[in-house]
């Protein structure tokens, strides 16, 4: 699970492109190019995609029937804002879990790096859990929590919490020991060390938590809207399928995976602004 | 993959924390027991105590007893047809994530692009696709294709980034000695890139198996450990859900497991790559 951690630093950067003085227009130009030959690739593979399947074309979907149906052709004015609406409520779903997840994870990781002892006894059970699928057992956390936005938010919730309670605790415990002691040898205290030292230096582990939760997030409330809540665009992909509104299914899948990469790649632009501020060594034991 | 090797570093060299931490291998594993029980006393309080009344909560040894009831009569063709979905998802969705990284390295100024479309496919919900991949494929396809999406973007960043970790130096050597860019791959690249492709391989097993049981919620396929999930939900047969969704997590962690094991014969120099555990 540590493994993102290194990647968020390194996709970002290629994202920046050079950073040179001088060079900062050609940077912002190539990464522009960049993203549309990774929209030219994905919109050829799925153009490809349907051809091979051999799918008749009442079922598949290509780009131009989506962007038909959500913004040029009839009646996409009320398709896109019936989806949008779907979305919202996704993302209400999802952002709740989400939040709650990472601040728990975040106190918890608090926890665990001011008492050895808790961490000694609940860290194993912790990286255990680490690998368990939980949104697998969303049937069980529909069971135990009922129909209600509850079950979303925990299943959701879930998904961030672990990650972040193992990523962030490794971070609070790569605090430089250097400038603990300096800490300590002026007089201050465990939270002074946590507040000085351990938190700004696990801020890189904390986003990139963030990060790899934003799809889990996402995948946890369509889930449970899928299988239980009857809201949002989960359930509306499942009533497409049953309907054949298949203009619609296609549509919600692209606004879900817009949506959720804006995300993801917002939190990568709110990191580097927040690493910028604290200086790039933040957390550079790593 | 460097977290734990730092939180190595840390109790031994940061003084601040040894102070605290001098307590030896048997402690620890008393300890690490002592949480499991704590977890499992809790578990049980929740389920005979406090919800007891409500019966969504079964008692551990309720679990434990279902699945025992069930027997291999139930969870052998279940089991049988999740893993065969997510073990074949894991094959294909690493082989292409391989291969892509491979080639970009040869073709390097494709690399962005590569890192996007895995970064789309990872934010790409498998919950979205499942729907259309169960109206496109039949049978046990789409559970396959989407457990190799669920292990597409994390064994294409870490192998891309293992490949990038080669140390500047001995590549330079093999140059000096006169080996080409093929020489360059195949004694430097990637040796360095094993550590981090074999972290990855570990972290894709418990997510194919998600891939697999999502998939199984979403399309019509009536075998496996999602499908059976949702059957014994439905019928609220809460000690079976219970007991299927425990038998996936274990599953899930004795594969990252034995991942683990075989990372550590694969990858020796890695010191205590997962000691931290």
């Amino acid at each position: 699970m540590s493994l993102p951690v290194t990647t968020q630093a390194e996709s970002l950067d290629l994202t920046a492109g050079s950073s040179g003085a001088g060079h900062q227009w050609r940077g912002v130009l190539r990464g522009l190019a960049q993203v549309v030959l990774t929209l030219a690739v994905i919109l050829v593979f799925w153009v490809v995609f349907l051809k091979a399947a051999g799918l008749s074309p009442l079922v598949g979907r290509g780009p131009a029937d989506v962007w038909r149906y959500l913004v040029s052709g009839p009646g996409a004015s009320a398709n896109l804002r019936s989806v949008m609406g779907g979305l919202a409520e996704t993302l209400r779903d999802a952002g709740l879990g989400f939040v709650a997840g990472l601040v728990a994870g975040v106190a918890v990781a608090v926890v665990f790096t001011l008492s050895r002892t808790l961490a000694r006894t609940f860290l194993p059970v912790a990286l255990l859990l680490r690998s368990v699928p939980f949104v697998a057992m969303t049937p069980v956390i529909v069971l135990v929590f009922g129909r209600g936005f509850v079950a979303v938010t925990v299943i959701s919730g879930l998904v961030v919490f672990f990650p972040t309670l193992i990523n962030v605790l490794f971070g609070l415990r790569s605090a430089p020991a250097g400038s603990i002691d300096l800490v300590r040898a002026y007089g201050g205290g465990a939270g002074q060390i946590m507040r000085r030292v351990s938190l700004p230096s696990c801020l890189p582990a904390l986003f990139a938590s963030a990060r790899i939760g934003v799809p889990g997030a996402f995948i946890g409330s369509l889930l449970a809207e899928w299988l239980d809540t009857g809201k949002g665009l989960g359930w509306r992909m499942l009533q497409d399928g049953t309907t054949f509104q298949y203009n619609d299914l296609w549509a919600s899948v692209v606004v879900l995976t817009v949506a959720c990469t804006l995300l993801y790649v917002a939190v990568g632009v709110v990191q580097s602004a927040v690493l910028a501020r604290f200086g790039p060594s933040a957390g550079s034991a790593r | 993959m460097s977290a734990p090797i730092t939180l190595n570093r840390t109790e031994q060299e940061s003084p601040g924390l040894a102070a605290t931490a001098r307590i030896g291998p048997r402690g620890k594993q008393l300890s690490a027991v002592v949480g499991f029980l704590v977890v499992l006393g809790i578990w049980w309080l929740v389920a005979d105590v406090i919800l007891a009344r409500g019966g969504a909560v079964p008692s551990p040894w309720a679990v434990v007893h279902q699945i025992y009831r069930d027997g291999w009569r139930f969870y052998g063709p279940n089991l049988e047809a999740t893993v065969g979905e997510a073990a074949q998802g894991y094959l294909w969705g690493n082989v292409i994530a391989v291969a892509l990284a491979l080639f970009v390295l040869l073709a390097s100024f494709l690399e962005p692009v590569a890192m996007q479309l895995a970064v789309v496919c990872y934010c790409m919900p498998v919950v979205a696709v499942g729907p259309i991949l169960t109206v496109v494929f039949t049978g046990r396809t789409p559970m396959v294709a989407l457990a190799a999406l669920s292990v597409f973007f994390t064994t294409l960043i870490g192998c891309l980034l293992g490949l990038r970790s080669a140390d500047r130096a001995s590549l330079d050597l093999i140059r000096a000695y006169g080996g080409g860019r093929w020489q360059q791959l195949r004694r430097v690249q990637l040796i360095s890139a094993l550590p981090s492709l074999v972290n990855s391989l570990k972290i894709a097993a418990p997510a194919a198996l998600l891939g697999a049981i999502i998939g199984e919620f979403l399309g019509d396929v009536n075998s496996g450990l999602g499908a059976s999930m949702i059957i014994a939900e439905q019928q609220l047969n809460v000690a079976r859900t219970w007991g299927i969704a425990v038998v996936a997590a274990v599953i899930a962690g004795a594969v990252y497991a034995l991942l683990g094991l075989v990372s550590r014969v694969l990858t020796p120099w890695v010191a205590g790559t997962e000691t931290a555990r």
